[in-house]
Protein backbone atom coordinates (compact mmCIF):
# COMPACT_ATOMS: atom_id res chain seq x y z
CA UNK A 1 0.00 0.00 0.00
CA UNK A 2 1.37 3.39 -0.85
CA UNK A 3 0.44 7.02 -1.21
CA UNK A 4 1.17 9.41 -4.02
CA UNK A 5 0.91 13.15 -3.72
CA UNK A 6 1.32 15.82 -6.33
CA UNK A 7 3.99 18.18 -5.08
CA UNK A 8 4.49 21.11 -7.37
CA UNK A 9 2.59 22.88 -10.03
CA UNK A 10 5.17 23.68 -12.65
CA UNK A 11 4.74 25.88 -15.66
CA UNK A 12 7.39 25.79 -18.29
CA UNK A 13 7.85 28.78 -20.52
CA UNK A 14 9.98 28.22 -23.58
CA UNK A 15 11.02 31.02 -25.89
CA UNK A 16 13.38 30.98 -28.84
CA UNK A 17 16.29 31.95 -26.68
CA UNK A 18 15.57 30.67 -23.20
CA UNK A 19 13.73 28.18 -21.08
CA UNK A 20 12.37 29.24 -17.69
CA UNK A 21 10.60 27.05 -15.18
CA UNK A 22 8.38 28.60 -12.52
CA UNK A 23 7.44 26.41 -9.61
CA UNK A 24 4.82 27.10 -6.99
CA UNK A 25 5.12 25.68 -3.50
CA UNK A 26 2.16 23.69 -2.27
CA UNK A 27 1.90 23.34 1.49
CA UNK A 28 -1.00 20.93 1.08
CA UNK A 29 1.21 18.44 -0.78
CA UNK A 30 3.80 18.60 2.00
CA UNK A 31 1.07 18.04 4.61
CA UNK A 32 -0.26 15.04 2.70
CA UNK A 33 3.19 13.53 2.53
CA UNK A 34 4.00 14.04 6.21
CA UNK A 35 0.56 12.89 7.38
CA UNK A 36 0.82 9.75 5.23
CA UNK A 37 4.32 9.10 6.59
CA UNK A 38 3.27 9.57 10.23
CA UNK A 39 0.23 7.33 9.79
CA UNK A 40 2.22 4.55 8.13
CA UNK A 41 5.00 4.46 10.70
CA UNK A 42 2.65 4.83 13.69
CA UNK A 43 3.38 8.40 14.81
CA UNK A 44 0.18 9.68 16.44
CA UNK A 45 0.58 13.27 15.23
CA UNK A 46 -0.26 15.39 12.22
CA UNK A 47 1.87 17.69 10.14
CA UNK A 48 0.21 20.70 11.80
CA UNK A 49 1.20 19.37 15.24
CA UNK A 50 4.85 19.24 14.27
CA UNK A 51 5.51 21.88 11.59
CA UNK A 52 4.58 25.44 10.74
CA UNK A 53 4.43 25.96 6.99
CA UNK A 54 4.81 29.28 5.17
CA UNK A 55 4.67 29.91 1.43
CA UNK A 56 7.24 32.59 0.60
CA UNK A 57 8.32 34.20 -2.67
CA UNK A 58 11.06 32.16 -4.36
CA UNK A 59 12.80 35.34 -5.46
CA UNK A 60 12.69 38.19 -2.98
CA UNK A 61 14.24 40.57 -5.50
CA UNK A 62 10.98 40.44 -7.46
CA UNK A 63 9.20 41.81 -4.39
CA UNK A 64 11.87 44.32 -3.47
CA UNK A 65 11.93 45.78 -6.96
CA UNK A 66 8.17 45.65 -7.66
CA UNK A 67 7.29 49.33 -7.41
CA UNK A 68 3.82 48.75 -8.89
CA UNK A 69 2.71 46.68 -5.92
CA UNK A 70 1.38 49.20 -3.41
CA UNK A 71 1.27 46.55 -0.71
CA UNK A 72 5.05 46.76 -0.54
CA UNK A 73 5.31 50.54 -0.15
CA UNK A 74 5.96 50.18 3.58
CA UNK A 75 8.53 47.46 3.01
CA UNK A 76 10.32 49.36 0.27
CA UNK A 77 10.59 52.43 2.49
CA UNK A 78 11.98 50.25 5.26
CA UNK A 79 14.51 48.69 2.91
CA UNK A 80 15.99 52.07 1.98
CA UNK A 81 17.69 52.02 5.36
CA UNK A 82 19.55 48.81 4.58
CA UNK A 83 22.27 47.81 2.19
CA UNK A 84 21.31 45.57 -0.73
CA UNK A 85 23.11 42.71 1.01
CA UNK A 86 20.68 42.92 3.94
CA UNK A 87 17.52 43.64 1.97
CA UNK A 88 16.49 40.07 1.14
CA UNK A 89 16.75 38.98 4.77
CA UNK A 90 14.76 42.00 5.97
CA UNK A 91 12.12 41.46 3.27
CA UNK A 92 11.74 37.79 4.25
CA UNK A 93 11.34 38.68 7.94
CA UNK A 94 8.77 41.34 7.03
CA UNK A 95 6.71 38.89 4.95
CA UNK A 96 7.05 36.13 7.54
CA UNK A 97 5.73 38.39 10.29
CA UNK A 98 2.68 39.18 8.17
CA UNK A 99 2.05 35.49 7.48
CA UNK A 100 2.45 34.61 11.17
CA UNK A 101 -0.15 37.27 11.95
CA UNK A 102 -2.52 35.45 9.60
CA UNK A 103 -2.38 38.13 6.87
CA UNK A 104 -2.45 37.21 3.19
CA UNK A 105 0.42 38.56 1.15
CA UNK A 106 0.29 39.24 -2.58
CA UNK A 107 3.53 38.14 -4.24
CA UNK A 108 2.75 39.87 -7.52
CA UNK A 109 3.16 38.69 -11.07
CA UNK A 110 5.83 38.27 -13.67
CA UNK A 111 5.84 40.75 -16.55
CA UNK A 112 3.87 38.26 -18.66
CA UNK A 113 1.15 37.76 -16.08
CA UNK A 114 2.06 34.54 -14.26
CA UNK A 115 2.22 34.61 -10.45
CA UNK A 116 5.75 34.98 -9.13
CA UNK A 117 7.29 31.64 -8.12
CA UNK A 118 7.08 30.59 -4.47
CA UNK A 119 8.84 28.22 -2.09
CA UNK A 120 7.76 26.45 1.06
CA UNK A 121 9.37 27.28 4.40
CA UNK A 122 9.03 24.43 6.88
CA UNK A 123 9.59 25.30 10.54
CA UNK A 124 9.69 22.62 13.19
CA UNK A 125 7.73 23.63 16.29
CA UNK A 126 9.92 21.77 18.80
CA UNK A 127 13.50 20.62 18.40
CA UNK A 128 15.49 20.29 15.24
CA UNK A 129 15.43 16.92 13.46
CA UNK A 130 17.90 18.12 10.84
CA UNK A 131 18.12 14.75 9.14
CA UNK A 132 14.39 14.80 8.42
CA UNK A 133 14.76 18.30 6.97
CA UNK A 134 17.54 17.04 4.72
CA UNK A 135 15.39 14.13 3.57
CA UNK A 136 12.43 16.40 2.81
CA UNK A 137 14.65 18.82 0.93
CA UNK A 138 16.13 15.96 -1.08
CA UNK A 139 12.82 14.47 -2.16
CA UNK A 140 11.02 17.79 -2.66
CA UNK A 141 13.73 19.23 -4.88
CA UNK A 142 14.15 16.19 -7.07
CA UNK A 143 15.88 17.24 -10.29
CA UNK A 144 15.61 15.18 -13.43
CA UNK A 145 16.60 15.66 -17.02
CA UNK A 146 14.99 14.25 -20.13
CA UNK A 147 16.34 14.83 -23.59
CA UNK A 148 13.62 14.93 -26.26
CA UNK B 1 10.90 -5.26 11.46
CA UNK B 2 8.83 -3.48 8.81
CA UNK B 3 10.81 -0.84 6.94
CA UNK B 4 9.49 2.18 5.09
CA UNK B 5 10.89 4.13 2.18
CA UNK B 6 10.20 7.58 0.77
CA UNK B 7 10.11 7.35 -3.00
CA UNK B 8 10.47 10.42 -5.19
CA UNK B 9 9.76 10.26 -8.90
CA UNK B 10 9.76 12.59 -11.86
CA UNK B 11 7.58 11.67 -14.80
CA UNK B 12 6.70 13.05 -18.18
CA UNK B 13 3.01 13.32 -18.97
CA UNK B 14 1.09 14.83 -21.86
CA UNK B 15 0.95 18.27 -20.26
CA UNK B 16 4.60 18.46 -19.21
CA UNK B 17 6.32 17.06 -16.17
CA UNK B 18 5.14 15.93 -12.77
CA UNK B 19 6.87 15.13 -9.52
CA UNK B 20 5.49 12.91 -6.80
CA UNK B 21 6.44 11.38 -3.48
CA UNK B 22 5.19 8.14 -1.96
CA UNK B 23 5.65 6.33 1.34
CA UNK B 24 6.09 2.62 0.66
CA UNK B 25 6.76 -0.33 3.01
CA UNK B 26 9.33 -2.85 1.82
CA UNK B 27 12.34 -4.96 2.68
CA UNK B 28 14.92 -3.14 0.58
CA UNK B 29 15.41 -0.12 -1.63
CA UNK B 30 15.54 -2.39 -4.68
CA UNK B 31 12.30 -4.15 -3.79
CA UNK B 32 10.49 -0.83 -3.35
CA UNK B 33 11.83 0.55 -6.64
CA UNK B 34 10.75 -2.64 -8.41
CA UNK B 35 7.23 -2.29 -6.96
CA UNK B 36 7.08 1.33 -8.14
CA UNK B 37 8.41 0.63 -11.62
CA UNK B 38 5.88 -2.17 -12.07
CA UNK B 39 3.08 0.10 -10.87
CA UNK B 40 4.08 2.93 -13.20
CA UNK B 41 4.44 0.53 -16.11
CA UNK B 42 0.87 -0.70 -15.52
CA UNK B 43 -0.38 2.89 -15.31
CA UNK B 44 1.64 3.83 -18.41
CA UNK B 45 3.45 6.59 -16.53
CA UNK B 46 6.62 7.62 -18.30
CA UNK B 47 9.17 7.76 -15.47
CA UNK B 48 12.17 10.03 -16.08
CA UNK B 49 13.89 9.48 -12.74
CA UNK B 50 13.10 7.71 -9.47
CA UNK B 51 14.84 7.07 -6.16
CA UNK B 52 14.02 5.65 -2.73
CA UNK B 53 15.33 6.60 0.71
CA UNK B 54 14.87 4.45 3.80
CA UNK B 55 12.88 6.15 6.54
CA UNK B 56 14.76 5.39 9.72
CA UNK B 57 12.79 7.28 12.36
CA UNK B 58 15.65 7.37 14.84
CA UNK B 59 18.15 8.67 12.32
CA UNK B 60 15.61 11.19 11.03
CA UNK B 61 15.02 12.53 14.53
CA UNK B 62 11.34 11.59 14.41
CA UNK B 63 11.30 9.17 17.34
CA UNK B 64 10.80 11.88 19.91
CA UNK B 65 8.79 14.52 18.11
Amino acid sequence: MYFTVQLDFVTQIITNSSSVVYSYADDNAFKQFVNALFKEVGIDKTCDDVFDLYVLPANLDAIIEDEKNEEYGELQNLLKEFSWREQAEIAESYILEKLKAGQKVDYGETWFGLPNATRLLVVLKNGQPTAFGNLVQRIFTHEAFRDG
Amino acid sequence: MKKFYAVSYAAKNQGGFEHGVSVIPGNSEQEVLDICREHFLRKQVNIVDIFAVELNLEELGLKEI
